[in-house]
């Protein structure tokens, strides 16, 4: 009785937060748990509970999997805007109950947090648990990757299925001693990777003697192809490999079947096949699943360009203090065959915290910026000196580096100093002050 | 010609810290001077004799352990390197290395005993910031070495005990013991902060000191500051 006064409630304040336009997702959760912490030990989840974590591409393979479950005819409940803590998963599984508490559904598929994941696994396990990647990621926040990975590690119940991207080591070494059944995914060498790598940074030795991993190849960072010298630990072969990878192109092939990519960023080549390898583990026919990744409607990806002084302007989210999103960010602009300005800046490291710490520009490649198509950088926000100085320090040609401390000049410097495609890649705050830009000069 | 070994660099190596030895090299370079970084890490052979700036690092708390279980091999070595007057670089916790012991949460760990300090891991976080457990927060500091302010990131868990020669005054949140404003550690060329990240690229003013310290020994001239390095940090501190 108790637990159907609980769910009431959450269900309640739900509808009353709503009408009063605030934040339904959330609130009626902490009630629920106010009310009951134990509460949802107590509902009847449906077969498959599925989470998906890591640093980065966890929205993105959580939006994937939705789709190829709905198409497939699963009735899904997903927490749709990421909302990922313990008050937001509650709210989400309470509301879609039944006041008898059974979830009403046949999939509940959660993003989750990497660090907020052990309080929802407390109270449910999941079936299904796909781990991305772990990498640097908001270090003010987050610490480190080790911490992460031993968070993650803490979480994980015994018998939960994990899918693992094993090109990290990191996610690999969550499968040394887990109790359940494991599925790994990757993807094979391509015009992408590369042999050496200065920046190599994290999990550089092996967890069980400590000797130097070796690598193949990278991808980036740390993904790649590694091997410990005695192998006592290696990436292998994944379960699931994206092979033939032709990202220009957007295309890759998984055990023998071509498949379209929805953009032509790499990463989408990651979560493609996470998503690909979860599906079969869930029981998803391998015909189906292809039907809906190479469906027309996952085809077009929305980018975002537009016209300016009769140039193309496409902008890229700047991924702050989270190196190697920003470095793939960077080395799809490089990928693209035109001429181009590049235009950086950042007026702070984070939109969720306060604390400002630019170490991060020191962990990115900027150092690919060298390339005869990238014509100037125009670089902008508070941080621009600092920024001016990491460009300098990568080494490129000063008379193709423009400081604009004032926004209002940038419109003039673009049209009269600058050459090719237009690329900005700035801090959330920084994007609106420039599509006001786009908007004043096509309003004209 | 200088030459510089980055300790650990691929252990000890969070939050963009091989910054610090692009930053040694290129303000040599800048002088007209010659210099060559040499990387060495666990279990390489390293002849010490040859660096006149050792630079280590801040790393995971799990990598500065397997660093410690190899500097402690090294102990007579780096002792006499120190005692050369020859220029040590500590950043983050990488300090804790030199100290008595490391206090974890479940053990003491012996760390090399070249000064009298000691460290003590903590769980949760002092004061409220980004972090849950650590202690994460920009700070502007002074120095004897120098009348210019030093500005930086801290990023820890590691409280220190025992220290009479800071290097840097600051907010008592920041400091060692979190109970005074003494923050890091200086004996003779040894400079030991918690400051983590490229410490020297943001410190143009205290690079310049130690560098011109570690050139006069070898007869040679360090004039030139890096321009574009002063400009970053006088803009930063009109910013904040």
């Amino acid at each position: 009785m108790w637990k159907f006064f609980v769910i009431l409630t959450c269900k309640f304040i739900n509808k009353l937060s709503k009408l009063t336009h605030h934040e339904g997702s959330v609130i009626g959760g902490y009630y629920a748990l106010k009310l009951d912490k134990n509460i949802l030990k107590k509902i009847k989840l449906p077969k498959y509970v599925i989470g998906i974590t890591g640093s980065s591409g966890k929205s993105s393979s959580t939006e994937l999997m939705y789709n190829i479950l709905t198409k497939n005819n699963y009735s899904v409940v997903y927490n749709k805007e990421g909302s990922n803590t313990i008050n937001a998963i509650t709210a989400l599984i309470l509301n879609n109950s039944t006041l008898f508490g059974k979830l009403k559904k046949d999939v509940l598929l959660m993003e989750l947090d990497e660090q907020f994941m052990k309080y929802i696994f407390k109270y449910i396990t999941p079936t299904h648990l796909m781990i991305t990647n772990i990498t640097r990621d908001q270090p003010p926040r987050n610490s480190h990757p080790e911490k992460i990975f031993n968070e993650i590690k803490n979480a994980i119940p015994e018998g939960t299925h994990l899918i693992l991207n094993t090109d990290d080591p990191f996610v690999n070494r969550l499968r040394i001693n887990h109790k359940g059944a494991i599925t790994t995914y990757g993807m094979s060498e391509n015009n992408y990777s590369f042999k050496n790598n200065l920046n190599n940074l994290d999990a550089a030795y092996c967890p069980l003697c400590h000797k130097k991993l070796e690598y193949d190849y990278y991808h980036y960072g740390h993904i790649g192809s590694y091997h410990c010298p005695k192998y006592h630990f290696n990436r292998g072969t994944p379960n699931f490999e994206a092979k033939n990878v032709d990202v220009d192109n957007k295309t890759i092939e998984i055990r023998d079947n071509k498949i379209n990519l929805p953009s032509d960023f790499l990463y989408t080549v990651y979560f493609v096949t996470g998503c690909y390898a979860l599906s079969f583990a869930v029981g998803i026919e391998e015909k189906d699943i292809i039907k809906v990744l190479n469906s027309e409607s996952l085809k077009t990806k929305r980018l975002e360009i537009y016209d300016y002084d009769k140039r193309k302007w496409q902008m890229l989210v700047s991924k702050n203090e989270n190196n190697l999103s920003y470095k793939q960010s960077l080395d799809y602009i490089i990928h693209q065959n035109v001429d181009k300005t590049i235009i950086l800046g950042f007026d702070n490291s984070s939109r969720r915290y306060k604390e400002n710490d630019i170490s991060w520009i020191w962990d990115i490649d900027f150092e690919e910026l060298n390339d005869s198509k990238v014509k100037n950088i125009i670089l902008i926000g508070r941080f621009c000196n600092d920024m001016r100085l990491r460009m300098e320090y990568a080494g490129i040609d000063k008379n193709k580096i423009l400081l604009v401390e004032d926004l209002k000049d940038l419109p003039n410097i673009i049209k009269n100093k600058t050459k090719g495609n237009i690329y900005s890649m700035v801090c959330f705050d920084k994007e609106i002050e420039l599509k006001k830009i786009i908007e004043g000069e096509n309003n004209d | 010609m200088i030459n510089v070994l980055h300790l650990y660099y691929d252990l000890l190596n969070l939050y963009g810290e091989n910054a610090n030895t692009r930053c040694i090299k290129r303000s040599l370079e800048l002088n007209k001077i010659k210099v060559r970084v040499d990387l060495k890490s666990i279990n390489d052979d390293i002849d010490f004799d040859k660096y006149d700036i050792i630079y280590i690092g801040q790393g995971s708390e799990e990598n500065l352990l397997l660093a410690l279980n190899d500097i402690n091999k090294r102990k007579n070595d780096l002792k006499k390197y120190i005692e050369e007057d020859k220029c040590l670089i500590l950043t983050g916790n990488a300090m804790d290395l030199f100290g008595k012991y490391i206090k974890t949460n479940n053990e003491k760990i012996k760390a090399l005993n070249i000064f009298d300090y000691t460290t003590e891991f903590i769980n949760e976080s002092t004061f409220k910031n980004a972090s849950k457990d650590r202690i994460v927060g920009q700070i502007e500091g002074t120095t004897t070495l120098i009348d210019k302010k030093i500005i930086g990131f801290q990023n820890r868990c590691d409280i220190n005990y025992n220290i009479k020669t800071p290097l840097f005054k600051l907010d008592e949140k920041y400091s060692n013991d979190l109970k005074n404003n003494n923050e890091g550690f200086k004996y003779k060329n040894v400079y030991a902060t918690h400051i983590i990240g490229p410490l020297l690229i943001r410190n143009p003013y205290l690079t310049d000191y130690m560098l011109k310290n570690v050139c006069e020994k070898k007869n040679l001239k360090y004039e030139i500051s890096d321009e574009l390095s002063i400009k970053a940090y006088e803009k930063y501190l009109e910013m904040i």
